[in-house]
């Protein structure tokens, strides 16, 4: 018992709770201590990407919560959808990618969604910053989906 | 002694005069049917048919009680007395949405022409039709959408009406208004639109013909003025002229902006989202993580 405590405490304090890798591209770091997301990392210049790990309940397919975000994004947050296309990491997951949008603070932004999803689990991966910004890293942005992988 | 009764007379007839016109108001069209004055004209009339019609409105209550309170007999010799003929006795009122008849005999009014409508002069038959388009589109790229929607009214021989942050209102010309709208719905990804039709030909030609009445009216009392010797009869008309001459200016102005929405059909994008209490959303599905996606969270680190 005493054996399996110290098991589970080592794998919370190393990260291990995640079912998934994500990679941090060049230039970026990865932030501590995330409430919202189980994975952020940043540049300095304030490109963001993050990870969530959602239960997939109710079970639903791709298309469905592809369209739950789209219209979420769209309807209640006047996103732009700018495209959508197939992904597929290396190990082989595929996933649905989504390429929003949106003016903050009266500059046009970029927000990138990709999903995938298990029988038991949604992940989210969150892409955003300026447009140039996104533009200029697009490349980073492939990296890490090519790389993204689940346990 | 003929001489001191006509003038003893005179004032009575000026006054009775004067009353009769107060008493009949100023906008009676003869040209319709007696049933239908006050309905057609009058408040309910275009309150359900033509909601543009709302700076008319509180005139048009004011006409139509005091027509109501003038004797028929009365109504019918100041029509004639306009130049107009009378109306034909308890013919029904025409149904709604219907084009009002004008009687055999009566001067046919001329064709739908405000100032500068070109589309009504060439066709007085045709629905004098207004077109309005409402486009909410993404907010992405704000300022060049808004700059591009002007440049695109601008080339098509319209013009800018407002213009605000996220928000412009453009007039273009209404036989190019379809290729105007899908060209800007072009300029962004389309969060919704509304399109619609109102037809004011009804309305046009009832300002026309109460236009025409008012102006007899208006030449009748300033031929009144200029026989009137006491200055109390001078000021009764002075203040029948003013009221009829500010009705007459209303009129215009309304049959000018009518006309002006005709010949140039309106087109207002929004970079906004629809608002949330707009009937008719998408339902939000139960699943509050998706509430939090969005650029704000992301990047709030």
């Amino acid at each position: 018992m005493k054996s399996l405590s110290l098991v589970l405490a080592f794998a919370f304090l190393t990260g291990c709770g995640h079912s998934f890798e994500a990679a941090t591209p060049v230039g970026f770091v990865e932030l501590e201590d995330q409430t919202l997301h189980d994975y952020r990392a940043t540049t300095a210049d304030g490109l963001v990407i993050a990870v969530r790990e959602l239960d997939h309940e109710p079970e639903g397919s791709e298309d469905f919560w592809a369209r739950a975000i789209e219209n979420q994004l769209r309807d209640r947050g006047g996103y732009a959808l700018i495209g959508s296309q197939e992904v597929q990491s290396k190990s082989g997951q595929k996933g649905k990618q989504m390429r929003f949008g949106h003016d903050e603070s009266g500059t046009p932004h970029v927000y990138v969604v990709t999903l995938f999803v298990t029988k038991d689990t949604l992940y989210v991966m969150e892409f955003g910053g300026t447009k140039e910004l996104v533009e200029r890293h697009k490349d980073q942005l492939d990296w890490a989906i090519q790389n993204f992988r689940i346990k | 002694m003929t001489m001191t009764i006509a003038r003893s007379v005179y004032p009575v007839v000026l006054a009775s005069f004067v009353l009769l016109l107060l008493g009949a108001g100023c906008g009676s069209a003869p040209a319709y049917p007696a049933a239908s004055q006050s309905r057609s004209m009058g408040s309910e009339g275009y309150a359900a048919e033509a909601p543009m019609a709302g700076a008319v409105q509180a005139d048009e209550d004011v006409y139509v009680t005091s027509s109501d309170n003038a004797p028929v007999a009365e109504r019918e010799t100041v029509a004639q007395a306009a130049g107009s003929p009378a109306r034909p006795p308890a013919e029904p009122p025409p149904p709604p949405k219907q084009r009002p008849d004008v009687p055999t005999g009566a001067p046919q009014p001329a064709p739908p022409v405000a100032p500068g409508t070109d589309t009504a002069a060439k066709s007085p038959t045709s629905p004098l039709l207004i077109y309005t388009a409402q486009v909410n589109l993404a907010v992405f790229e704000t300022a060049k959408v808004l700059d591009q929607v002007e440049a695109l009214a601008k080339a098509s021989g319209g013009y800018l009406v407002r213009r605000e942050a996220r928000r412009i209102v453009v007039r273009v010309p209404s036989e190019g208004f379809d290729d105007a709208l899908a060209k800007v719905q072009k300029l962004g990804d389309v969060l919704h639109k509304d399109v619609t039709v109102q037809d004011v030909t009804e309305e046009f030609h009832d300002l026309q013909i109460r236009i025409r009445n008012l102006e007899v009216v208006r030449n009748r009392l300033e031929e009144l003025l200029k026989k009137a010797d006491k200055v109390v009869d001078a000021i009764a008309v002075e203040r029948e002229l003013e009221r009829v001459t500010s009705q007459l200016e209303r009129l215009k102005g309304r049959i000018k902006l009518l006309g002006e929405l005709v010949r140039f059909s309106t087109i207002t994008v929004e970079l906004a989202p629809r608002s949330t209490d707009s009937p008719g959303r998408k339902v939000q599905l139960p699943f509050p993580w998706l509430d939090t996606l969005g650029l704000g969270r992301l990047l709030s680190l």
